[in-house]
Order: structure tokens, then sequence, then C-alpha cells
């Protein structure tokens, strides 16, 4: 076997840096009864779709290559063949795949097929459709808006698609200075009651002080309550306790969205006792009032204790749509 | 469909050679290796008149082996060997969420056993093996229907191939319910526990035993930071890489709760599915897929899928894990048969390897089974049921619970001989009763004359019976395991109290170690 270097080459997750492909390194010694047999499919593929093609492939999108080089590709063996000496080169120095893992006795099996020149045919795969991003669904038709006092705005929204048509009524108490969520009542789609929180003290929301929190809070947007009018910007505290009901949401976990200056996204879910089950915030995200992407969603942060308690010196910014 | 082409020139493993007519050194009688093949393909043991024939002609072993793949008990023995892949048949009896305690002993095994049903529908009907993730019906009975509040099929407990209750796309086992209960997610996870199960079960390669995997008893903070690496450290990317696009696809099943009812647990929501979808791109391996049917037709093309299946059930038959090229023979026989699992049995139950001289332990499945069959008694009786679906049972025996000790332990033990005795008392009495109770011509374990006889003559005519249905031995009267036998009878009572004498006798058989081992 000739002399291999531990160079640099651009294959692979995780970098970027591209060498030009070197010389043959091809083990022209392999005797040829050592090839016989040999295919893509028995002994090519099944280890280039383990260890290799997650990364190194043409059908998915630059973002989801990992660093891998636009252009190496090793789903098909046409790609390998066409980069069949920097694969070897890349197997045999031991950087590819990043981690290693890769058993010896796989890896040796592996570096003979491609030693013999990556024989075999193309398997044929079926079609398949990539999956598209969703977007949110939001039912502008069944929001309805009223309250029985001046100071007090009822919510019922359908929020369709989310957990399969989950409906809810939200309370909420409106002054000039401020805007707080009482509590919150969910029915599933056949009508069926699934939870009620509510908010002790009302978790609320007050016009913006000029600080650098803002946040979206995204039920009180015109998409979802059919409010018209002036948009205004509110800071949210969230308070510092919640009464949840025993009874909520464990299958179907309420959450609370929020959007911070920083560009973080918050959110909060309610598990069945009370305790806050699950944090999920990402890093870097959106200017202020920018639809939420869920695509974004980043870090997770678990919690398992109770009762639960919301950080008391969260303050967030608000846009919200009021009358 | 395309799923690989068996390597023309390759040279089989010595031990996947067929085996030759004679046994070699090493190797099982040929009435030793028709037992095995039928205990592991039929769960019985072979008939007196079968052993008898063997014995006469070796030669013809082999012939009745290859018809044991086709009886149809063999679909129930494949589908409990596929147990040690998928874990889900004991599972609904050893968790102990809130939702599962709503449902009666058999809706618990139906919900585990219906993925095991679908692998017995494949070899029953001796559909491709690739159905178990591309086809467009499930197995349901009634107990499975009123576990998870679907429309029952008004067939009891006999399973029937059924379209979908709710708007999951159709992928086999990539759509069922039971299986995603037994391997839940949550969305701290982003369901990658799913996904690892797809790559277990389907590709027989556990994320978790590579190299670079590593505890994942993380704190909070290091947790949090987890999710950038793992899209940035090479470190993480080799596993989710290929891991996490998997995962996508897997957010329309419920999550893990000790908290709400099953019938919140047993829902698809296709909503959720796309939202999900959002989290990560979902593809197979750098290859985008839509949703669970694509995936499914999309694995049932991966080599790697066959292998596995080859794998899953050449290894449940020979009891020992398999290298690679040790299975290839396996593996080419699958590939040429059209993608059935009966031509893979046909190639293990004829190969050396599983012709080879060693003690294996019967499968709890088998050892219930067979006994039903040896005794004459149901093997859905209660005692029998208890031997399958008794997580205590199954512990006694080593067996795993397909939950926090999901695999069994083979060696025998002291808890092997407490279950065995358990079963001679249970059995040994009722068993003696119901045969005498029979017409003379339909006795099993008493042959023509009256039961319990006290000559001797008639005596040894019936412990050599014995020995041939519980041991598959073919004995002479005056064999020294008869004589055993003789002598016990006659000190446990013998003619002054036939039945105690006999019904040792039997009890002292049933907790014979070589009835364990085949």
């Amino acid at each position: 076997m000739r002399q291999i270097l531990p160079l640099l080459l651009g294959l692979g997750c995780g970098r970027d840096d591209v060498a030009p492909p070197k010389d043959d390194v091809r083990d022209d010694s392999a005797p040829a009864e050592d090839c016989d047999g040999l295919t893509w499919s028995n002994d090519g593929l099944p280890e280039m779709l383990t260890w290799c093609a997650s990364c190194h492939s043409s059908l998915i999108q630059p973002e989801d290559r990992a660093g891998a080089p636009i252009g190496v590709d090793l789903e098909s063996v046409a790609g390998v063949r066409a980069h069949l000496d920097r694969v070897i080169l890349r197997i045999e120095a031991g950087d590819m795949p990043p981690a290693g893992g890769v058993p010896e006795a796989k890896r040796a099996r592996l570096l003979q097929w491609l030693n013999c020149g990556a024989p075999g045919d193309e398997l044929v795969w079926p079609t398949t459709t990539p999956a598209e991003a969703p977007e949110e669904s939001w039912d502008q038709e069944e929001a309805v808006v009223a309250g029985d006092e001046p100071d007090q705005v009822v919510i019922e929204a359908a929020r369709l698609g989310w957990t399969d048509g989950l409906a809810f009524t939200e309370v909420w108490t409106v002054t000039p200075a401020e805007a707080s969520l009482v509590s919150r009542e969910v029915w599933d789609a056949s009508g069926v009651w699934v939870s009620r929180i509510s908010f002790e003290p009302p978790l609320t929301l007050w016009r913006a002080d000029q600080t650098e929190w803002s946040i979206v809070v995204e039920r009180l947007t015109e998409d979802v309550t059919g409010l018209t009018g002036a948009e205004e910007e509110w800071t949210v505290s969230l308070g510092p306790a919640v009464d949840v009901d025993p009874r909520s949401l464990e299958a179907n976990p309420e959450a609370i969205i929020a959007l911070s200056s920083a560009g973080e996204l918050l959110e909060l879910h309610l598990g069945g006792q009370g305790q806050l089950i699950r944090r999920v915030y990402s890093g870097p995200f959106a200017v202020e009032g920018e639809e939420l992407d869920m695509t974004h969603l980043g870090n997770t942060e678990l919690f398992t204790s109770a009762p639960f308690q919301l950080p008391v010196d969260l303050k967030w910014r608000a846009k919200v749509m009021v009358r | 469909m395309a799923c690989g082409v068996p390597p023309a020139a390759r040279a089989p493993a010595p031990d996947a050679q067929p085996a030759a007519k004679a046994p070699g050194e090493g190797q099982l009688s040929a009435t030793a290796w028709l037992t095995r093949a039928s205990l592991d393909l039929r769960g019985v043991r072979p008939s007196a008149a079968e052993l008898a024939a063997v014995a006469a002609d070796p030669d013809a072993a082999e012939a009745l082996i290859l018809g044991f793949v086709d009886d149809a008990r063999f679909a129930d023995r494949a589908a409990w060997s596929w147990n040690d892949r998928l874990h889900t048949a004991l599972n609904f009896k050893s968790t102990t969420l809130r939702g599962y305690q709503e449902l009666s002993d058999a809706q618990k095994e139906a919900a585990g056993f219906a993925p095991l049903a679908m692998v017995a529908w494949i070899v029953a009907e001796d559909q491709p093996v690739t159905a178990l993730v591309t086809n467009t019906t499930l197995p349901l009975n009634d107990d499975l229907a009123a576990a998870f509040g679907l429309t029952a099929p008004g067939r009891g407990a006999e399973w029937v191939m059924s379209a979908h209750q709710d708007a999951r796309p159709p992928a086999g086992l990539l759509a069922s319910t039971s299986l995603w209960l037994v391997v839940d997610g949550d969305a701290t996870n982003h369901n990658r526990r799913r996904a690892n199960a797809v790559s277990t079960m389907f590709l027989c390669d556990d994320f978790l035993s590579r190299e670079a995997a590593f505890d994942f008893d993380l704190s909070v903070e290091e947790l949090a930071a987890m999710e950038e690496a793992v899209r940035t450290q090479p470190a993480c990317l080799t596993c989710h890489a290929g891991l996490d696009p998997l995962a996508a696809l897997f957010g329309g099943f419920a999550e893990r709760s000790d908290q709400a009812e099953l019938s919140r647990l047993t829902v698809y929501s296709p909503w959720r599915a796309e939202w999900a979808m959002g989290w990560r791109a979902p593809a197979y391996f750098g290859r985008p897929v839509g949703n669970l049917s694509e995936l499914g037709a999309t694995l049932a093309a991966d080599p790697r899928f066959g292998r596995c299946a080859a794998r899953t059930l050449a290894e449940g038959l020979i009891g020992e894990p398999l290298d690679d090229d040790e299975l290839s023979p396996y593996h080419d026989a699958l590939l040429n048969g059209g993608m059935s699992l009966r031509a893979v049995a046909r190639a293990v139950v004829t190969s050396e390897r599983y012709r080879r001289d060693d003690e294996r332990a019967l499968p709890i499945d088998a050892l219930s089974s067979s006994l039903a069959q040896a005794l004459g008694l149901s093997a859905e009786g209660e005692t029998f049921l208890s031997l399958i679906w008794s997580l205590e049972h199954r512990r006694l025996g080593g067996g795993g619970d397909d939950h926090t000790a999901p695999d069994d332990v083979d060696e025998p033990g002291v808890g092997h001989a407490l279950r065995d005795a358990w079963i001679a008392r249970s059995v040994a009495e009722l068993a003696l009763t119901q045969d005498a109770d029979r017409a003379p011509e339909e006795r099993i374990l008493w042959i023509a004359g009256a039961p319990y006889p006290t000559e001797e003559v008639a005596a040894r005519q019936v412990l050599v019976r014995w020995r041939q249905r519980l041991l598959s031995e073919q004995l002479s009267q005056s064999d020294p395991g008869v004589d055993q036998l003789w002598a016990l009878w006659s000190a446990a009572g013998g003619a002054a109290d036939p039945e105690a004498a006999w019904t040792t006798c039997l009890e002292a058989l049933l907790r014979h170690p070589m009835g364990r081992l085949y």
C-alpha cells in the first residue's frame, strides 16, 4: 500500500477545506480474485450509507450537509468512483468518519471494495418527495373576541393544526396600562375538555419601557385574534407562580412562546402536575416581528422538578394588536 | 424491488454448507437434528413416526425438516424469534405507566404481540419480508382494538390484517402504535430514540453501540449545550447526522407520559408529524423522505434491511450471533428466494452450522407449546399461558421482560430448576387424569389398556412412550433410562399407590434437564 499522508483533504462532515485530488492511491497490488463478487449493493453501499451519505449526499440541502464539501457526494456508486482516491485516503487515514467508530472488519471490507475500483451497479431507490417545512395554521374565522366588561377581553380561538385542532379560550384583562392573561381553558377537536390553567397572579403585559427586551406573543397577533387596531409594544413579566390544574396537559403540553431581543426563542411547556417539563430555546433567531419559524428550535432544557415556578425576573417586550 | 444482488462468486462459510446426510464430527445425529428443527420450526417435538422413520433412514431427515418450514406453526415460532429484535411482547405487562393500568391482561398481551403478529402473517402468507415496513395493513384483533379504542374486527383473539383507522401513513410496523408506545419519545430527545429503534430493529445497527457513543446521563446545562454540539461537533455528527433526520419522521406519535390516559397516547397526529419535520429536514441516510410510507419504501430497498432480516431469523434459529461471513449464505438465500423468510429458514436448518452438536436452551414459547403437545394439554391453557406471558415465570427461566431487562439469559441456572419444578407440580397430575378420561384410542400418555398400570411390562411400555414424547428418545423397555423410572415408580408407591407412583414418574420426567436442552 502506498504511503498515506495525514492530509487534510476536504472530505467529510465539518470540513470545508477541499484539497485537490491526489494521485491514484488504489492498491493496485490487490489480487484480482479478491475483487470477485464484490458489489456496490453488498459491499459498498451499506457502509457508505451507515458512515458517509448522511452528510455526503447530493440529495439533501447544503445546510444539512454538516460541512461536507459541496460536490463530494457518496450516496451513489458513481459519486464514490468520482472521488475514489480521496475516499480511500480519508478512510485509511482514519479521519473519516470524523469520530471514527467503524469496526475494523467493516473498514477492511469497505477498503477492499474501494481498492477494487468500487465495482457494482447502482441501486434503484424508490421515488420520494422531500417534506416541506410546515406552516402554522390558524383559523381566523373561528376566532371570537368578546368581553362582558370594558376591561376584559375573552379570546376564543381554534388553533387549527396544533395538536389536531386544539381549541382554547383565554381570559385577558386589558387596561390602558397593561394586559394580563388570567386563565386558559383548552378543548380538543372533538370538544372534549383538556385542561384549564389559571395564572395567579395573571401573566401581565405592560407597555414597553424601552428596555432591550422584546417578545412576540403569537396568540395576540392579528392572525389569531382577529383584532384590528394599532400596533403597540408591551413588555411581559412572567409571574412568580402559576396555578395549574393537575388534570392538565401531559400529552398536549401547553406552550408559552416568547422571543427575546437577543434572538432567543423561549418555549415553556407545562406538565400534568404543574411542573415545567421542558424549556426550549434557540440561539440567534430573528428580528422582532418576524414570523416564528419553528425549524430553528435549538437548545433544550428538561425540567422535572415540581412545583412549577416561572422565573420572576424575566421581562419581555411584546408586539400586540389592541383595539 | 431492488434489494441487492448476492455475490455469485462468494464462497459460503464452511459451516453454512448444506449438512451432510450422515453426521460428521461434532454434528447432531439425524434424530437429534430432526428434534431440534421440529422444536425450532413447529414448536413441538417430532412424532414417534417421524423419529422412527429417521432412525431407520437418516437420509429421510432433511426432507422432513424442509417440510417443517411450511408448517403453519412456523409462523408463530418466527414471530417469537423476532421479539429478540423488537422487544414488544412483554413490555405492556412490564411497564407501569398510568395509561397501561387500564388494560386487561389480554389487552396488554395483544398490544405486545401485535408487531410480532405482523411477522407471523408474513411467514404464514410467505410475503416478502419487506412487508414489515411497507405493508398497508397491520394486525388487529378484538383485544387490541379494545385497548386502543379502535373498531374491532369481531373475530375474538384472531389476528386480522386491518387498514389504519386514522390518518397515519401506511408503512408496516413503522406505523404501529404498539411499537411506538414501547419505544416512546419526548420532545427533549426529538424522537431520536425512535430513530435509533428503526436502525436497531430493521438495520441491526444500534447507534448506541458505536464506539463514538457516550453516556446520555447529562446535566441540564450539558443537555442544553448538546443540541448545538450534535449539529457541529464531529464526534457527534458521526451518529447524529444520520440519526436526527430520521428522528424527524416520528413526531406524529405521542410522547411518553406518566400521567396521560392511554387514549391520548394511541392517537396519531398528522399535524404534529408535520411540525416535527420542521425541526430537521427528514431524510434516510442522505435520502430525503417525506413521510413514513416513503421511509418504509426506502428502508425496504436498503441492502442492510434484507441482511438484518436474514440475521434476525438465522440468529434466532441458531441461537448465537453470526459474523458477516457466517450470515452471507442465509442472506443470499433471502435475496434468491424473493425476500422470503421461509427461504432463509430452509438454508439455516439444513446447514452444518445449525446441525452443530451444541446444547441450546429451549425458548420459553417452544417449551410451552412442546409440553402442551406432549402431554395433550391445551397450549392456551392457564398453565402454559403462564409460561409465556407471566413475567415471574419468564424471569425464573432467565427470560427477559422486554423492558428493563429485555434480553433472555440462556445459561441454565437455579431459576430454571425452580420453574421446571413448578411446571412439573402444576401439570403432571392434571395431564394424567385428563388422559385417563379420554377414550382408549385417543389417549396420549396411556397406551392401550387401563390407565395407571401396575404390571411391569405394561408400565415399561408407558415409560418408553413418555421418554419419547417428552425427551424425543427412542428406548427399549430394558434401557437403563427406563430401569431408573421403573425403580422410581416402585419407590414412589408402586402397585400400592399407582396414582402417586405415576404422578411422581411424570414429574421427574418433566424436570429432566434434557427436556430443556435441544
